[in-house]
């Protein structure tokens, strides 16, 4: 895992091209279901993967991208473009995650300080998580940061997001942003030096 | 539509996502998720909304029936609406009857107080100017 080089691929990322015109056609009533299917093939996988990190077993992960992007379609008529087409889904996206754990608190948790107790814990009765022993251990890194610092590590790292556009979403300080992100990234990479050094001793 | 190079990104977003952090998904899943959204929007709008939750359409029922029913039902009640200045008229006349009781008088005036509140103010006007010149002062002077 290269922490610093961060996640090259999504230097391809994929826009829809002329976006304006996309929207368009996403506002226009008679070529909004057409547009729709586009939109949906595009951000399906990203944005699903986006609340994967999030809600963290596959079966509430499916429930809360159904749940996004029925309220992204009905949503659409109200699309503002203060932001990017993209921000403006991710964004959604979060808040249907937030709004899902909020909903599912009292059944899998006790306390608020207990989501991140049960991130591994839901993490291991997934049927989809299957980690090598290093996979594991970071996870286990990112199940002790705080839930906030874990998000914006998340969405820099893995969702190749910019810090301007995980602004709007998380609705933080740049500032505060980049301290939590660079601040995420030191722990990992002492963690695994750490663990590499206690490996090569055992070994030796 | 989606290029070779979206479906290259989201190819590698995949594995990233199973090589770091062991997450996988099961086999075909965009695309089965794919038709399922596309179902569900697609319920959602054809979805009829029961008239007995839209409450505009219970007040308009509640007051539709209310007047239906006033109207067969109470007929007379339009009517009386109609019928101050005869109201006035029977309670002077009332009180004018010699035979009546000191006690009947005081039910009649608080009658005639409670009548008066539904009679126009020149009806009432007129009424007291008549009652007080006969009664008070062409009486008294006999």
């Amino acid at each position: 895992m290269k922490i610093k080089s961060g996640s090259n691929i999504y230097l391809m990322n994929a826009n829809i091209t002329n976006e304006s015109k996309f929207i368009q056609k996403l506002l226009d009533r008679t070529q909004r279901d057409v547009a729709f299917k586009q939109l949906l093939d595009l951000y399906q996988e990203r944005i699903y993967w986006h609340i994967r990190k999030i809600v963290i077993t596959h079966d509430n992960a499916n429930d809360v991208l159904q749940n996004t992007f029925m309220r992204v379609y009905k949503s659409l008529p109200k699309f503002k473009q203060n932001s990017s087409l993209h921000t403006w889904m991710y964004k959604i996206a979060y808040n249907e995650s937030l709004r899902f754990i909020e909903q599912n608190k009292k059944r899998y948790y006790v306390s608020i300080d207990d989501v991140n107790n049960k991130y591994l814990d839901n993490l291991e009765e997934d049927t989809y998580f299957d980690a090598s022993y290093i996979q594991l251990k970071l996870q286990n890194i990112l199940s002790k940061m705080p839930e906030k610092q874990r998000q914006v590590f998340q969405m820099k790292y893995y969702d190749d997001l910019k810090f301007r556009e995980i602004v709007a979403i998380l609705g933080i300080k740049e500032g505060s942003l980049k301290t939590l992100y660079y601040g995420a990234v030191s722990i990992i990479k002492k963690s695994m030096i750490a663990e590499d050094a206690c490996i090569k001793s055992e070994a030796s | 539509m989606k290029t070779n190079e979206n479906n290259l990104f989201d190819a590698k977003l995949d594995k990233l996502h199973k090589d770091e952090l062991g997450l996988s998904i099961p086999k075909d899943y965009f695309k089965k998720s794919n038709k399922d959204i596309l179902k569900i929007i697609a319920a959602d709008k054809n979805r009829v909304v029961p008239l007995y939750k839209n409450k505009i359409v219970w007040a308009i029922a509640a007051s539709f029936v209310l007047i239906i029913t006033l109207t067969v039902y109470k007929p007379s009640i339009f009517n009386k609406l109609n019928q101050f200045e005869l109201i006035v008229s029977d309670t002077i006349e009332q009180l004018n009857k010699p035979q009546l009781a000191d006690a009947d008088k005081e039910l009649k005036n608080d009658n005639v107080l409670l009548s008066s509140l539904f009679v126009a103010d020149d009806n009432l006007d007129a009424f007291v100017d008549d009652y007080v010149y006969t009664e008070i002062i062409k009486n008294d002077y006999k």
